[in-house]
């Protein structure tokens, strides 16, 4: 009843939409602009990244990030924040890798339990969020070191297993030039996940609930099935880009999904979509993906160490924080 | 004892912070084989780096904030440390100005999250990213070393009393509690509470949200210097742990994460509770990294359980339910 409602005052209300289409213009924009920029620069100053060869591995990096960040990107879109999406991925390494052992009679195994994980770990943030009312970032926080501890259980903190041919094929073969398969999984599910926020219910509702939680609950949207689904998706997001990432890789190391927390909220927050939830979408995402990977892989090249790509890569997001954070408070 | 009842009042989770605190120390001591005060001075010891970050962690959500850079400002005080010591620099010399980088680390954290209404959590992740590399720089592999005096320091008996358990009790109490009386820790919990009510009262409240960055900054780098004490060297990654520990160990302590309520002794005796736990699980022969799974479900169950037990109490009682 209450999606009917929704539904039916969505296209007859239009005012507010075009109104905030028209303030968040350059916000839509600039994502796009930043990329470019990025991409020419990159491409003057390192020639070796217009191989097709560079630019297909540059596409892999970007379809592991991608993945990461459609869960990532709906929990900043209610206000809300997933720090255990690192910590999801590395787990998921872990298992599958130790589970397929190399062969490929074991990926339906592998990809049962990459779902198991990633739904558990999203079902117990969201129900922790929503249900418990424990804050989002301290929830996804205490998970996040569960599956730590649970990683180094497993394991013993050695990596063990081998990734299958099947997945690795699927990750690294590459073909029309530059795509892989992740690559083309990525997008597919990307422009999925813009479909779902442009035009579903769900959607609606999802903008709604970052919009305000009160108003939303008031105007009968549930807002707990809608923070447990968006966890659910992110924490399955998350376990599909660590099996991507056991393929592209071939086998498992400890913490490979670590650098991905503050990536995935890098890429977001760099899309455009609003720290303070309620506006944005996947579809700057995408250039924040990008930027994102190229930049990184720019700093490497030019020669600047870890150190160097650490603390420039931190000070192009708190630039990007100060830069679109005081046009998102206006709204 | 009246001024305790009173606190008891104010402050119930605190207690019950410290009963959990006398369970696993019983605990752990009849777990423990040959207990002694030697014993128990190593022990508070290992805790005195976390007790420190979880009392400034505790001070900045007191203001209603969060700060996930803080194990990157113990790393920092850590390798200025035994960095600028091993090459030269009177240890002391080292130590103050690690405290003085701290504290810059703090300000601008604090002018970003106050001043420019920037979201804590992303900010300081953002920062927190550039230290990890301004760290990698002074240090890439861990390394440097500092004086055996002064890496002696938390071991020091003075009589039958470790010194390390006065410096638990005694850098809290000398830092917060002055400020706790003064017209700043009230600022400070009122800003918590209710940002625009503090304003309405006069408080300067950018200020006064700046300044619990700061003084948490200030805490942090007390904890990076006992950190280089106990470890007697320095290492770019020693502070990856201690954020999740200390939000851990001020949560448990009672501290709300809402603001304005909470105490700097609960959050040590949180930081002690956790680090006994740890213990415990490994004298019952566990392996460590349990401790990371079990120190995960307290973090859920101390702030999921007592929503749940106030919601059944509004449900039983709708009285209740209505004045909430």
């Amino acid at each position: 009843m209450s999606a009917t409602s929704t539904a039916d005052t969505g296209p007859s209300a239009p005012a507010p939409a075009v109104s905030r289409r028209r303030s968040v213009s350059i916000q839509t924009i600039a994502p796009h602009l930043i990329l470019l920029i990025v991409l020419a620069v990159t491409f003057t100053f390192a020639p070796g990244y217009r191989s097709t060869t560079q630019v297909a591995s540059l596409l892999q990096l970007m379809g592991l990030l991608g993945v990461v960040a459609i869960g990532q990107n709906l929990a900043i879109l209610v206000a809300g924040i997933d720090l255990s999406v690192g910590a999801v991925m590395t787990l998921t390494n872990l298992v599958t890798a130790l589970v397929m052992a190399g062969s490929n009679a074991n990926m339906p195994l592998a990809m049962g339990l990459t779902l198991l994980i990633g739904l558990t770990v999203g079902l117990v943030n969201g129900v922790g969020i929503a249900l418990l009312k424990v804050p989002d970032m301290v929830m996804t926080l205490a998970t996040m070191t569960m599956l730590l501890g649970t990683g180094y259980l497993i394991t013993g903190g050695v990596n063990k297993g081998n990734a299958s041919p099947a997945i690795v094929t699927f990750m690294q073969a590459r073909f029309a030039g530059v795509l892989t398969g992740g690559v083309v999984l990525w997008v597919i599910l990307g422009i999925g996940i813009i479909l779902v926020l442009r035009k579903s219910v769900f959607g609606m509702q999802l903008y709604a609930v970052g919009l305000s939680r009160r108003a939303a609950q008031a105007s009968g949207v549930r807002v707990a099935v809608i923070v447990i689904a968006i966890y659910v998706i992110s924490g399955v997001m998350s376990a599909l880009a660590g099996l991507m990432l056991t393929g592209y890789i071939g086998s498992s190391y400890y913490d490979l999904g670590g650098p991905y927390q503050l990536k995935s909220i890098a890429a977001v927050v760099i899309g455009g979509t609003s720290i303070f939830g309620g506006v944005g979408g996947y579809g700057g995402t995408f250039s924040g993906v990008g930027t994102i990977v190229v930049l990184l892989s720019f700093l490497q090249v030019v020669g600047l160490s870890d150190a160097g790509q650490q603390i420039a890569y931190g000070a192009v997001l708190l630039l990007m924080l100060i830069l679109f954070a005081r046009q998102q408070r206006k709204n | 004892m009246n001024s305790l009842k009173r606190f008891a009042r104010r402050e119930p989770s605190a207690i019950a912070a410290f009963v959990i605190l006398t369970i696993v120390a019983v605990g752990w001591m009849l777990n423990t084989p040959r207990l002694s005060i030697s014993a128990i001075a190593i022990v508070i010891a290992q805790t005195l780096p976390l007790a420190m970050v979880a009392c400034g962690m505790a001070v900045i959500i007191f203001g209603k904030g969060i700060d996930l850079s803080l194990g990157m400002i113990l790393t920092i005080t850590n390798v200025i440390i035994a960095y600028l010591s091993s090459n030269g620099m009177p240890v002391l010399l080292a130590a103050l100005i690690a405290l003085v980088v701290s504290l810059l680390v703090g300000s601008v954290n604090g002018v970003l999250v106050a001043y420019m209404g920037l979201p804590p959590l992303v900010i300081t992740l953002a920062t927190s990213s550039i230290l990890a590399g301004v760290a990698l720089y002074i240090l890439p592999t861990p390394g440097g070393s500092v004086p055996r005096w002064f890496s002696n320091i938390p071991l020091l008996l003075i009589g039958p009393i470790p010194f390390s358990l006065i410096l638990l009790i005694g850098i809290p109490l000398l830092v917060w509690y002055p400020i706790r009386r003064s017209w700043l820790g009230t600022a400070i919990m009122a800003v918590g509470e209710d940002d625009s009510s503090a304003f309405t009262s006069g408080i300067n409240v950018r200020a006064v949200r700046a300044s619990t960055y700061v003084l948490g900054a200030a805490f942090t780098s007390f904890g990076g210097m006992l950190m280089t004490m106990t470890s007697a060297s320095g290492d770019p990654k020693i502070g990856v742990d201690f954020t999740m520990n200390a939000i851990a160990a001020a949560v448990i302590g009672g501290t709300l994460l809402s603001g304005g309520r909470g105490t700097i002794a609960g959050a040590v005796a949180g930081a002690v509770t956790l680090r006994l736990i740890g213990n415990l699980l490994f004298s019952l022969g566990l392996n460590g990294y349990w401790q990371y799974v079990v120190i995960g479900t307290i973090l859920i169950a101390a702030l999921g359980v007592p929503y749940l037990i106030g919601r059944a109490r509004a449900n039983s009682r709708p009285e209740l339910r209505r004045a909430a």
